[in-house]
């Protein structure tokens, strides 16, 4: 992780729609090659700062530097420099793996030839040879993810984001998913991962909270439960999220 | 624009994979092309035909004769007195009755004008206008057959208002059977090539949206033009295929004439193909499902297709509705197909239709990026 590099630059960055605020002037950075963790409840405005950062929405007001590529003047060239990775499934069910790696190869605009070594190197890495030639959609959950993991990545990009990209995955799979994340982030890719489970959130470099469009909290998950005098990050989100009730 | 074979390859490998699809691709239009050729016609024949015959006279049975010899009529009952006739036509026994008065051959022997009444079951107006008309002219050429035999003479002073002295014949161009099928064929073709690459195409757009593939892809640098035209793109050459199987079918099994050349006929149903597509873009856009898109997609098909001109003419609506049809790339396909099928018309003839449908296309296409730029903002 090098922090003299900034690869996120978001100052005061604001979001309405009509009298809602759904991000209010929320200002970080995340660093070349960290693991950010950018948790919060349902609706406390985390998917909208995402759409905003990848380029699908513009924002009301303040300003953002993704990649280099600031969010109002050019979203196009942040598309090319990002990887995205939903918590919706997002390859296509009636493709095989190989056919998804070409599409979205092919989408990055890679050459048929890069594609196809693509190809080997990740059904070798990820074991699936076997299964190269079924539909995506017979997969288990966890392979599937793997995989759509690997192809946000397919184009080298700098950044990639993860929106919940656990959700329904069973532990074990959860674990070997994260060892590729952090094998992905000791190459310098920075990591910009949403999550519900506050296991996973010990895994980041960085935690941010958001609540109600606000960065609540910004630290290490260390420093995090030391400020909140909490044992787990679960106690320092609940902290947060629902202060009235505890 | 390398990108976009790659999405046309994507779209043909999804499409071609789906089980439902080749069915409803292939073999469902041809069995509607095979079957609505037969039952899609206009001719009335068979018609029950009652007798109220209150002359019995040799003239009389004459008459009824050569209405039942003319092979539109049948004979399906006989009523002595007015509240019999309309019985039958009230039990639908009858299509149209005849009503001869009892001094009709008297009148006719002594030259006065004698009268012949028709009555007409009218729930299906068409169906009543043919069978008057057919009637009449019966009873017309009957007037005229006895009088060049010389067996009745005219009354006075009735020569022109009886009996009309021209002798109209007539020779059909293009249909010089007038068959029907040769006319429906051709138009039941078109309709059936834009009805599926519509409805497709519109649902295939939104099928993206519905399964959330649609939000991985606005994330890449892909332009949302490349991304619908690689949608939409596989349904043209679906729909000039199935245009292709159903020449072939037409040639072979109902031997539609094909006079026109076939180039002019592809270039055509290309462009009146991607007008189709553009409005089915324009339709996926008020749609967040596939079947919300069907819906519709099925409202503007109703519409569409009985306002194409394929089952009633399009001079004989309202001027209005004529208006509308400037609208309907069906209409404009079902013309254009006829046209070149059946009169082998050129280039040159067609040619207004080329910009109507280059206009219809770059219209629709243009509201639809409009409208699918706006949603994604």
């Amino acid at each position: 992780m090098n922090h003299n590099t900034a690869t996120i630059a978001v100052r005061e960055l604001t979001r309405k729609f009509g009298p809602f605020t759904a991000v209010d002037h929320i200002s970080f950075d995340v660093y070349a090659g960290e693991v950010f963790g950018f948790l919060g409840a349902n609706g406390a405005g985390k998917t909208t700062a995402i759409r905003i950062l990848t380029g699908l929405l513009m924002p009301t007001s303040g300003q953002a530097q993704v990649a280099g590529f600031d969010v109002w003047r050019q979203p196009e060239q942040i598309k090319r420099h990002i990887g995205y990775m939903s918590q919706k499934f997002s390859l296509y069910q009636d493709l095989t793996p190989l056919e998804n790696i070409r599409f979205f190869g092919g989408v990055y605009g890679l050459s048929l030839r890069t594609i196809r070594q693509k190809s080997e190197m990740l059904m070798e890495r990820l074991g699936m040879q076997a299964v190269a030639h079924r539909l995506v959609g017979t997969l288990p959950l966890g392979w599937r993810q793997k995989l759509a993991f690997s192809l946000a990545l397919l184009h080298e990009p700098r950044i990639v984001f993860l929106d919940e990209p656990t959700s329904g995955v069973d532990p074990l799979t959860r674990r070997t998913f994260w060892e590729m994340i952090r094998t992905e982030a000791a190459k310098g890719t920075t990591i910009f991962v949403t999550t519900h489970y506050m296991d996973e959130a010990e895994y980041c470099d960085r935690v941010s909270i958001m609540v109600r469009g606000h960065i609540a909290a910004l630290d290490t998950p260390q420093a995090l439960k030391v400020q909140f005098g909490a044992e787990h990050m679960e106690a320092v989100f609940l902290k947060l999220t629902r202060p009235s009730e505890l | 624009m390398r990108t976009i074979l790659f999405f046309i390859y994507k779209e043909l490998l999804q499409i071609f994979r789906n089980k439902a699809m080749l069915p409803l691709l292939f073999v469902l239009p041809l069995v509607q092309l095979l079957i609505l050729s037969h039952v899609a016609t206009n001719e009335v024949r068979e018609l029950k035909l009652a007798v109220q015959d209150s002359d019995h006279s040799l003239l009389s049975k004459m008459l009824v004769d050569k209405l039942l010899a003319s092979g539109y009529f049948l004979l399906s009952g006989l009523s002595a007195n007015e509240a019999q006739s309309n019985v039958l036509l009230d039990r639908d026994e009858a299509d149209l009755v005849i009503v001869i008065p009892p001094n009709f051959s008297e009148n006719l022997w002594q030259g006065r004008t004698a009268q012949v009444q028709l009555l007409a079951n009218a729930i299906n107006s068409m169906k009543a206008g043919v069978a008057v008309s057919y009637a009449a002219a019966i009873v017309g050429d009957f007037q005229r057959q006895l009088l060049e035999e010389g067996k009745v003479i005219l009354p006075q002073g009735a020569e022109v208002a009886c009996v009309s002295r021209s002798d109209v014949r007539y020779q059909h161009w293009f249909n010089a059977g007038l068959d029907y099928k040769t006319f429906m064929v051709p138009g039941i073709l078109a309709v059936l090539v834009s009805m599926l690459t519509l409805l497709l195409g519109a649902m295939n757009v939104v099928r993206e949206r519905e399964i959330g593939t649609q939000e991985q892809i606005a994330v890449t640098p892909v332009r949302s033009y490349i991304f619908v035209s690689g949608k939409l793109l596989p349904f043209l050459f679906i729909g000039l295929t199935e245009l292709t199987i159903g020449l072939g079918i037409a040639k072979l099994i109902f031997h539609t004439p094909t006079e026109g050349s076939l180039s002019v006929l592809y270039l055509f149903a290309a462009l009146t193909i991607m007008a189709l597509l553009g409005l089915g873009l324009l339709i996926s856009n008020l749609a967040d499902t596939q079947q919300q898109a069907m819906f519709v997609a099925w409202f503007f098909m109703i519409i569409f297709v009985l306002m194409s001109g394929l089952f009633t003419p399009i001079e004989s609506m309202p001027l209005w509705a004529q208006r509308l049809t400037w609208f309907n790339p069906i209409a404009q396909l079902v013309a254009i197909v006829r046209l070149n099928m059946l009169k082998g018309a050129s280039l040159v003839e067609v040619w207004p239709y080329l910009y109507h449908v280059l206009a219809l296309g770059l219209g629709y296409g243009m509201l639809a990026v409009f409208f699918f730029r706006k949603r994604n903002v």
